[in-house]
C-alpha cells in the first residue's frame, strides 16, 4: 500500500495527466453522439449571447446584399400571388389538389455559421419560445440547410447538410429516382448523392430536391445541382456529386420547418414495424 | 514583462480566447490551415509554474475555447498534453541558448529567435496534431489531419512569432 503510495506521488504529474486527459476523452465520447450535444453547444445562453453580439456587428457589411435576396423574394411571392389570383379568376382553383397545409415555418436569423470543419454547426436566433423543437427540419430559399440538434430559450442549434452524420432522402426532380444526399467533408460546395441504383439513368445538370419522405422536410425543396455522374462497371450505385444549391457561406436569414403531423405519422410508421 | 501579476495573466488569457473566438473563429487557409492563437499564454506563462497549475490551466482554457466550438474536450486534451510536455521541452531547451538556465520567462527576448521558434513548433505540433486527430477519428479521414495539422502549425507559428516581434520591438523602442 505504501509502495503504491509512493509510486503515485513519484509520478503524480502523469497521474494528473492521464486522469484530465481520460475526462477529456470522456466529455468528447459522451458529447459527440448524434443528439445528446445539449448543454455545452453553442445554443447555450453565454455563448449565443457572444455570437450575436458579434453577428450584429458582422451583419451590418452584408446589408445590400441581403436586401437583395429579400427583394427577389418578394418578386418571386408576387409572381406566385398573381398566379393564384388568376387561377381564382379562372376557377381553376377548385380543381387543384388542395395545398398541402402540414407544414409551418418560422423565419429566423443565422448567428453563427461554420462551412470548413469536419461537421458543421449553425446557430439560430431562435428557440424553444418561438416554438422551435429538436428535429425539426431548417431550409431556406435557395434549398435544404439541415436539422435542429439543441435548442435552448431563445437558440437553436441546426446540424448543418455539411455534416458527416446527416443523410437527407431525396429525389431527382420530376422522376421516382431516389437517393439520399450525404456530405463527404471535401468541399462546402459539393454532396455526394448515395443510393441511386445502376439501372436508373441520371444526367449532368437534373435537379435534386427532397423527397418528402422522411417528414422532416415538405416535399421538392431545392437539395443541389448534379455536377458528375459515373457508373463504375462494378457497383450497384451510381456515383454522382451535386453542388449544392445553397451558398452555406452566405446563410443569412433560414426558414424552420414544423411538420405539424409528424408525430402521426410516426406513429402509424412505427405500428407497421412493430407488427 | 517580468514579473507579470496573476490579474495580467488571466486578462491575457481571456483576451486571447475572445481574439480566437472573434477574428480566427472563421479564417482558414487554403481551406485547410487553422490558426489556434489562444495557446499562446499557455506556452508564456513562466518557466517556474508548478506543473499541476499548468495542467489545471490548460485543462480550463481548452474547455472555455471548446464550449464554442461545439465539441466538448477535444482542445481540453490537446491543451492538456501541450502542458504536459512544456516542462520537457523546456528541460531539453534549458541552456542550449543563453548558456544560462534559469530563464524565468522562456520568450523571444529571453532565449532568442531560433530556440523560442523550436520550443513553440514542437508544442504547437503536439497539440494540433492531437486536436486534428480527434476531430479526424470521429469522421475516418485520418490522414487528412496530417496534412491539416502541418499545415496549421506553420499558421499558428507565423501568428504568434509575428505578434511576439511586433509586442517586444514596440517595447525597446520606447
Amino acid at each position: 500500500m505504501y509502495r503504491l503510495v509512493e509510486l503515485l506521488y513519484k509520478y503524480k504529474r502523469f497521474f494528473l495527466f492521464a486522469l484530465l486527459e481520460l475526462f477529456c476523452f470522456i466529455l468528447i465520447v459522451r458529447n459527440n453522439s448524434y443528439q445528446s450535444a445539449s448543454y455545452y453547444t453553442s445554443a447555450n445562453a453565454v455563448t449565443g449571447t457572444v455570437m450575436s453580439f458579434t453577428n450584429a456587428i458582422a451583419g451590418y457589411f452584408s446589408l445590400s446584399k441581403e436586401n437583395d435576396v429579400l427583394a427577389e423574394e418578394n418578386a418571386l411571392l408576387r409572381v406566385q400571388l398573381e398566379a393564384l389570383k388568376f387561377s381564382r379568376v379562372e376557377g381553376e382553383l377548385a380543381k387543384l389538389p388542395s395545398p398541402d397545409t402540414n407544414f409551418q415555418f418560422t423565419p429566423a436569423k443565422v448567428i453563427n455559421n461554420s462551412i470548413n470543419r469536419e461537421d458543421n454547426y449553425l446557430t439560430l436566433n431562435r428557440g424553444t419560445k418561438h416554438g422551435l423543437e429538436v428535429g425539426m427540419g431548417v431550409i431556406s430559399t435557395n434549398g435544404v440547410v439541415g436539422r435542429i440538434v439543441s435548442v435552448s430559450e431563445n437558440y437553436a442549434s441546426v446540424m448543418s447538410v455539411l455534416h458527416t452524420k446527416l443523410r437527407v432522402s431525396a429525389s431527382v426532380k420530376g422522376t421516382h429516382i431516389l437517393g439520399s444526399a450525404h456530405w463527404d467533408s471535401q468541399n462546402p460546395e459539393h454532396t455526394n448523392f448515395e443510393f441511386v441504383p445502376r439501372h436508373e439513368t441520371v444526367a449532368v445538370g437534373d435537379t435534386v430536391v427532397t423527397s418528402g419522405y422522411n417528414s422532416v422536410y415538405p416535399e421538392g425543396v431545392k437539395m443541389g445541382i448534379v455536377v458528375t455522374s459515373n457508373l463504375p462497371s462494378h457497383a450497384a450505385f451510381h456515383e454522382i456529386r451535386l453542388q449544392f444549391t445553397n451558398d452555406f457561406n452566405a446563410l443569412d436569414y433560414v426558414y424552420v420547418v414544423n411538420n405539424k403531423r409528424k408525430v402521426e405519422r410516426q406513429r402509424i410508421e412505427e405500428a407497421n414495424n412493430e407488427q | 514583462m517580468n514579473n507579470k501579476s496573476p490579474i495580467t495573466q488571466i486578462l491575457a488569457f481571456v483576451l486571447y480566447v475572445l481574439v480566437q473566438l472573434v477574428f480566427f473563429r472563421d479564417v482558414w487557409v487554403f481551406n485547410k490551415a487553422y490558426c489556434w492563437i489562444y495557446v499562446t499564454p499557455l506556452l508564456l506563462l513562466p518557466t517556474y509554474t508548478k506543473d499541476y497549475i499548468l495542467l489545471f490551466v490548460a485543462f480550463i482554457l481548452g474547455l472555455s475555447v471548446d464550449v464554442m466550438y461545439d465539441k466538448v474536450g477535444v482542445n481540453a486534451a490537446a491543451c492538456v498534453l501541450l502542458a504536459y510536455l512544456r516542462p520537457m521541452v523546456l528541460k531539453m531547451l534549458a541552456g542550449q541558448s543563453t548558456g544560462n538556465d534559469e530563464v524565468k520567462e522562456f520568450n523571444l527576448k529571453n532565449v532568442g529567435f531560433q530556440s523560442f521558434s523550436v520550443y513553440i513548433l514542437i508544442l504547437l505540433f503536439s497539440h494540433h496534431l492531437l486536436l486534428n486527430l480527434i476531430n479526424a477519428a470521429s469522421s475516418e479521414f485520418i490522414w487528412r489531419a496530417f496534412v491539416k495539422t502541418i499545415l496549421s502549425v506553420v499558421f499558428t507559428y507565423v501568428i504568434i512569432v509575428s505578434t511576439q516581434m511586433l509586442y517586444y520591438t514596440r517595447r525597446s523602442s520606447r
